[in-house]
């Protein structure tokens, strides 16, 4: 039952805490945090669609292929405010731009439309671990939080760095292990699910915290 | 990426997803220690400065304090005597003279000469309060006050009250210009008819409390500008002292100076 609850929750609520508190406190936000929120509207709007097409007997994978390259890029747009004045926003966009490309000749000539693009997933995971350790350097290097606690990029970064780094083999051993074992398949997804919505609601506390505190542009 | 079965593959997705969070959680922890150590060494590195600070401020005050003494000495050696010397002088013109109108022209001038003397004398009193090294803060204050009541343009009392104990004289120096600076504000600035000086002598510890009647001010309002209360501060803050203000529109300011007596001040 308790379990049952759980994969609901996961399944099609687990964007709802951060959907909501951002809805409530967007005008608090700085651009960084916008983009964030619109993240999470994407992420809300794409699981919703891709319910909606199993329901309807379809295969949602393709849908991955679009999903993927978005949400890296609205994480890139994330960074680069973040990481502004530590890591030049040229650098992200760069990245970006390169793991774009790479999404799409990874479509075309790699893993086909109707296979699940682990590889693009796994590098993206992979690129964004990067960036939230580089934010904690950052943040090392500027000396002015003084309260990590209480500083809402703090939370949402740690998130970020436990999801991203924590799915990096469920997203490359995904295809591997469904060929094998679809029962473990699941539980791979779980973890990975598992860690997404601690994601979601340390971007939540993120997204609260910003009530208490002025946010200004980062930067050294 | 070669795996020989299942077993193999959930093998590498445990121990690769534990490894990956367990790196999560080192780099996390790393960071909170990290930020912790370089913050308290920030605060180290403020304190040292502030020190430095505290410590450069004190000198300057004593070699104020030192500057004003010896210019007030001087005055009071030189100038005082000479005009002392010209005074009698002006006294003997004045009985030789037969002519009523050079003798009008002495007494006169022996009139302005004495206002000239208690213009100095008053000088010399605010730069060295005489009997601050003799008899101590608690008289330097009294005399500055009657001095002051002399006016009769304000009414101001003192108050003490535990048992009255002398400390190092360079800090009674410092919390007698507290005390004449607060005067001298409320003298400038307040438009009070009465002033309250009162003095509590606690075990380790002396409490000064200087209030007024005037119109008062918004603290807020002033902070970082005029009134001297920045140089107040800083005095506290060398007697490793502690100053209060209240104030608000209306209703007067009290100055509340704590300072703790065990403690002696480095002049070198």
């Amino acid at each position: 039952m308790l379990s049952g609850i759980f994969a609901f929750y996961l399944k099609y609520l687990a964007t709802l805490p951060p959907l909501l508190a951002g809805i409530i406190l967007f005008s608090r936000f700085n651009k960084g945090l916008r983009w964030l929120f619109y993240f999470v509207c994407f992420g809300t709007v794409m699981q919703l669609a891709s319910r909606i097409v199993v329901m309807l007997g379809h295969v949602n994978v393709p849908m991955m292929h679009l999903y993927v390259p978005l949400k890296f890029l609205f994480f890139s747009i994330f960074y680069a405010f973040y990481l502004d004045g530590f890591l030049s926003r040229r650098v992200v966009y760069a990245v970006a731009a390169l793991f774009i490309t790479f999404s799409v000749i990874n479509t075309i000539f790699i893993q086909s439309l109707f296979e699940y693009n682990s590889y693009v997933r796994a590098i993206g995971s992979l690129l964004l671990s990067v960036y939230c350790i580089v934010y904690f350097l950052k943040v090392m290097s500027d000396m002015q939080i003084k309260k990590p606690s209480r500083e809402p990029m703090v939370w949402i970064n740690t998130g970020a760095l436990f999801y991203f780094s924590g799915s990096f083999f469920v997203f490359i051993l995904s295809n591997l292990i469904l060929n094998h074992s679809r029962e473990w398949s699941l539980v791979a997804w779980r973890i990975s699910s598992i860690l997404m919505t601690m994601f979601y609601l340390s971007m939540t506390v993120g997204f609260i915290l910003t009530r208490k505190k002025q946010l200004v542009k980062p930067g050294r | 990426m070669e795996v020989s079965g299942v077993s193999d593959i959930i093998l590498i997705l445990i121990i690769g997803t534990l490894g990956m969070v367990i790196m999560a959680l080192g780099i996390f922890f790393f960071f909170l220690f990290y930020q912790k150590k370089l913050l308290a060494h920030e605060l180290e590195l403020n304190r040292i400065k502030a020190e430095q600070q505290k410590e450069l401020l004190r000198i300057s005050i004593f070699a104020q304090e030192k500057e004003r003494k010896r210019f007030a000495e001087d005055l009071h050696d030189e100038i005082g005597a000479m005009l002392s010397a010209v005074k009698l002088n002006l006294g003997r013109i004045e009985k030789k003279s037969s002519e009523p109108e050079p003798k009008n022209l002495a007494s006169e001038t022996k009139s302005y000469l004495d206002e000239v003397i208690l213009q100095l004398r008053r000088i010399i009193r605010a730069m060295l309060p005489p009997s601050l090294e003799k008899f101590g803060l608690v008289q330097a204050v009294s005399e500055l006050i009657s001095w002051i009541n002399r006016t009769e343009t304000i009414d101001i009392q003192l108050r003490k009250s535990g048992e009255v104990i002398r400390f190092d004289s360079k800090r009674e120096l410092a919390v007698f210009r507290v005390i004449q600076e607060l005067i001298n504000n409320s003298l400038k600035y307040s438009g009070a008819s009465r002033i309250e000086i009162a003095f509590r002598f606690a075990t380790g510890a002396l409490w000064v409390m200087v209030s007024d009647n005037g119109k008062g001010f918004n603290p807020e309002e002033k902070k970082g500008s005029g009134l001297g209360l920045q140089n107040l501060q800083s005095r506290a803050s060398v007697l490793n002292g502690q100053l209060r203000l209240k104030s608000a529109p209306g209703k007067g300011t009290s100055t509340i100076l704590v300072l703790p007596l065990n403690e002696q001040i480095n002049d070198n």
